[in-house]
């Protein structure tokens, strides 16, 4: 059996719900949400690169950068999605 | 449920041929309109105003002066006091004029006061990054054949068996690879033309998600995506980088509301290069272990790079790229910029990724004097993907369109006339490619009229001309009786053009709806001929009985059949849905003949062939002409383009496309294109091309500068500065 291990960032990544407001170019082209995520269908790798539906800006509404793993609970302008 | 196909191979009379763009006229002859071409009458002309640093808050604005220039309507700061400038060309405000002059000279008249902040834009240098704090935690990622013992430490026994493979291993090569930040150069920047009618809004934007953006508009805006229709029938170029309606778009339609009249807003090139996407740099640190004949035992990589303010970089998840030896170690670092930030572009992560770990395992090959071309041949039993097959027929076909193995020779050993050497370079590529959700309507009207609509785009790649093709095919007619329409929102919908999807996924709904449509037309002929519905044919603009040309209706015919009323069907595929009409993932292999001058450091391609799979072909004309086209931007980002920043300002140097560097037409060389395709691949459907003949291009380029010169030079665009300064240090 191969031996795997991913570093704790990797592992801990897209646990927490992503903000409804969270936009990529993978959720319209493929409809996957967590825009680094690669795509299992083709093995295509996510380009990482989102912006707030709210800005249509890489800053959010309160001019932080918007990220998979920042735009989650706990951050004042986070917006729950209905997943 | 209907069972979709194609026509078998050789009996198609459009698919699988070459055919003109339908819009090739309209683009040639500039009848075609693109965003900034729509006027309406009264349309007010909008500029930004971008920020002149790279890194700052905003004291104060003062616009009063703005606001007083003849022509000006209505100045609009993008920021307030206090927000803080995380990169050169960051929108501060805008202004809405009468003239394209008077909305220059409001920009030029509002005053904002800064807060300098320190700048920090190196990527090129861990070190660097890590003593300003710039770095992200690193991100790793290991695979080995052997484990770690119950109680043994996991990183402990990582490194002792990494270095126990280095050790154990015939030849170690050790290199530092990069690939420097390029932008997205789109001819036509982003922007739109924005207008109302009451609530209703109509965005011209230019974008390559014509059915996701009405949303993108609506939220900022305050309405429902219903009140907005979104317009594009031509663009000048995406790549990646237009898919949202984008804080400039929203702010069009703003002036426009505010204003009451249309607004158009395209960005100039300075902020359109500095703020509206670039690709990710990368820079690799790596140690590779093979054996006599050049396979990988052991990978152990250490990558760095930049996505602007976000970190970011290139994903270590296609590091070493196609390749994934059984034991390998990589790890990842992000560094934050104070630069642009990115987006994606042509095959997000792959280009890089090739470029900064193919040149390794040519390394290998020069450091053991064997053919680059058995090094990449040994190591195929290793690739990611299930196409090790392809990758070697693919090869020995591009190796004798390439005549590779008479012009080979040693790394360095090639003959040298005068100051010129030559040598030949390849690598091999991966991509999905499979079908997007789409929608169409086909509807056939009572006069013969045949017409589909889908909220697509054409990015210039000939989608148009792929739908036209279809429709046209199945209804055995030719391929201008068929009204192909898309570029609206207001049309079914249809996925964005990214990732390779449009031509699989519009296929997918086109044939599908096509052939439902043909199916009740036939039903109506078939009671009108008195023979069976499965019986018949449609080809050579006639519906008849299959082996009975006495038995037939012209297509015309057969419409006036429907009565008054047009027949509407509409075509619909999911995406993932397994389907006879399309399938995923392509292989690649490239190959570059370049002649170096050792004195000037110039590198000139002479020779580039590129064989691709794509299942498939429904056009064998745009086909290959999408992979000259990405061939040439290939050679554009090995030798040529770059971001140039300056690391004490952090300002962008060469944001203009006077200064961007990009390859003439003398730069470019030969250019084969093979379109590899036995039958195998048209009996698996279509699969999108777009992105993988632009990722090996770095790579073969590289190698071949290395072969040429027998010195690897590390960093892309192989610039004649860099080429001579490898060359002085070798």
């Amino acid at each position: 059996m191969v031996y795997r291990r991913d570093s704790e960032e990797q592992t801990r990544s897209s646990v927490a719900p992503a903000c409804a407001l969270l936009r990529s170019k993978g959720m319209y082209v493929t409809g996957r949400l967590n825009p680094g995520e690669d795509d299992p269908l083709t093995g295509e790798v996510g380009d990482g690169h989102c912006w707030c539906n709210k800005t249509q800006n890489v800053l959010g509404p309160d001019d932080a950068l918007v990220e998979r793993g920042r735009c989650v609970p706990g951050r004042d302008c986070y917006q729950p999605g209905v997943v | 449920m209907a069972e979709y196909s194609w026509p078998r191979r050789g009996t198609t009379s459009l698919i699988d041929t070459e055919q003109t763009r339908i819009d090739g006229v309209a683009k040639a002859s500039g009848a075609a309109k693109y965003s900034c071409d729509i006027n309406p009458k009264g349309t007010l002309v909008a500029r930004a105003m971008g920020c002149p640093h790279a890194h700052c808050k905003i004291k104060s604005i003062d616009i009063s002066l703005a606001k007083d220039v003849p022509g000006v309507v209505l100045v609009s700061p993008a920021k307030a006091i206090g927000d803080e400038i995380q990169w050169q060309g960051d929108i501060i405000a805008y202004v809405a004029a009468e003239t394209e002059g008077a909305a220059a000279e409001g920009v030029a008249a509002i005053t904002v006061e800064y807060e300098m902040l320190d700048v920090f834009v190196d990527d090129q240098h861990l070190a660097a990054a890590e003593a300003a704090d710039r770095t992200g935690k690193p991100l790793s990622n290991v695979q080995l054949v052997n484990e770690p013992g119950d109680d043994e430490d996991e990183e402990a026994f990582e490194e002792a068996e990494i270095q126990r493979l280095l050790e154990a291993s015939d030849v170690v090569v050790e290199g530092n690879y990069g690939i420097n930040v390029i932008t997205h150069m789109c001819m036509e920047p982003h922007g739109s033309t924005c207008e109302w009618n009451g609530d209703q809004l109509t965005a011209h934007l230019s974008t390559q998600n014509v059915s996701g953006t009405a949303g993108q508009f609506a939220d900022p805006l305050g309405i429902t995506a219903s009140d907005v229709t979104v317009h594009c029938d031509f663009i000048g170029g995406g790549f990646g980088s237009k898919f949202a309606a984008d804080s400039w778009g929203v702010a069009c339609a703003e002036l426009a509301r505010q204003t009451g009249r249309p607004v158009r807003l395209m960005l100039d090139r300075d902020i359109e290069l500095k703020t509206a996407g670039n690709r990710p740099s990368g820079f690799i640190k790596v140690k590779i272990g093979a054996d006599k004949n050049g396979v990988v035992q052991v990978w152990d990589s250490q990558q760095w790079g930049t996505s602007g303010a976000s970190g970011g970089g290139v994903s270590q998840g296609v590091v070493p790229y196609v390749f994934d030896p059984e034991n390998r170690r990589r790890t990842a670092t992000s560094i934050a910029t104070n630069a642009g930030p990115q987006r994606a572009w042509r095959a997000p992560n792959h280009p890089q990724a090739a470029a900064i770990t193919h040149t390794a395992y040519d390394d290998v090959a020069a450091a053991l004097g064997i053919d680059s071309y058995d090094v990449f041949l040994r190591n195929l039993d290793s690739v990611s993907n299930d196409k090790a097959d392809v990758y070697r027929a693919q090869m020995e076909r591009a190796a004798e369109l390439m005549q590779w193995k008479s012009k080979w020779h040693a790394h360095g050993k090639g003959e040298k006339k005068g100051s010129v050497v030559t040598g030949l370079g390849m690598g091999i590529h991966t991509w999905g490619g499979g079908g997007h959700n789409s929608t169409c309507r086909i509807t056939i009207h009572p006069d013969g009229g045949v017409e589909t609509a889908l909220g697509s785009q054409d990015l210039g790649t000939g989608t148009r001309t792929v739908i036209g093709i279809v429709v046209a095919e199945t209804f055995g007619l030719p391929l201008d009786a068929v009204n192909v329409k898309i570029g609206s929102s207001s049309y079914p919908a249809s996925g964005p053009s990214g990732g390779s999807t449009t031509v699989a996924g519009v296929s997918e709904s086109n044939r599908r709806a096509a052939q439902d449509a043909l199916a009740q037309l036939n039903e109506l002929v078939a009671a009108k001929l008195g023979v069976g519905a499965a019986d018949l044919v449609a080809k050579e603009g006639r519906i008849q009985a299959s082996g009975d040309a006495s038995k037939s209706l012209s297509w015309k015919e057969a419409c006036a059949l429907l009565g008054m009323t047009p027949l509407e069907v509409n075509g619909e595929f999911r995406r993932g849905e397994p389907s006879s009409l399309s399938s995923s993932q392509v292989a690649g292999v490239q190959m570059a003949e370049v002649a170096v001058d050792l004195d000037t450091g110039i590198v000139k391609p002479l020779k580039f062939v590129a064989v691709q799979d794509m299942g498939l072909i429904i056009n064998r004309k745009t086909a290959a002409s999408q992979i000259y086209g990405a061939v040439i931007m290939g050679i554009a980002y090995s030798i040529f383009e770059e971001r140039i920043m300056d690391l004490q300002t952090g300002a962008f140097l060469n944001a203009e496309l006077a200064d961007y560097r990009l390859p003439r037409l003398g730069d470019i060389g030969e250019i084969v294109v093979d379109l590899w395709e036995p039958d195998s691949e048209y009996e698996r459907g279509v699969v999108g091309l777009g992105e993988p003949p632009v990722i090996s291009p770095g790579a073969a380029i590289s190698n071949a500068v290395a072969n040429a010169t027998g010195v690897r030079v590390p960093v892309l665009p192989l610039t004649p500065q860099r080429v001579l300064d490898a060359l002085g240090s070798a």
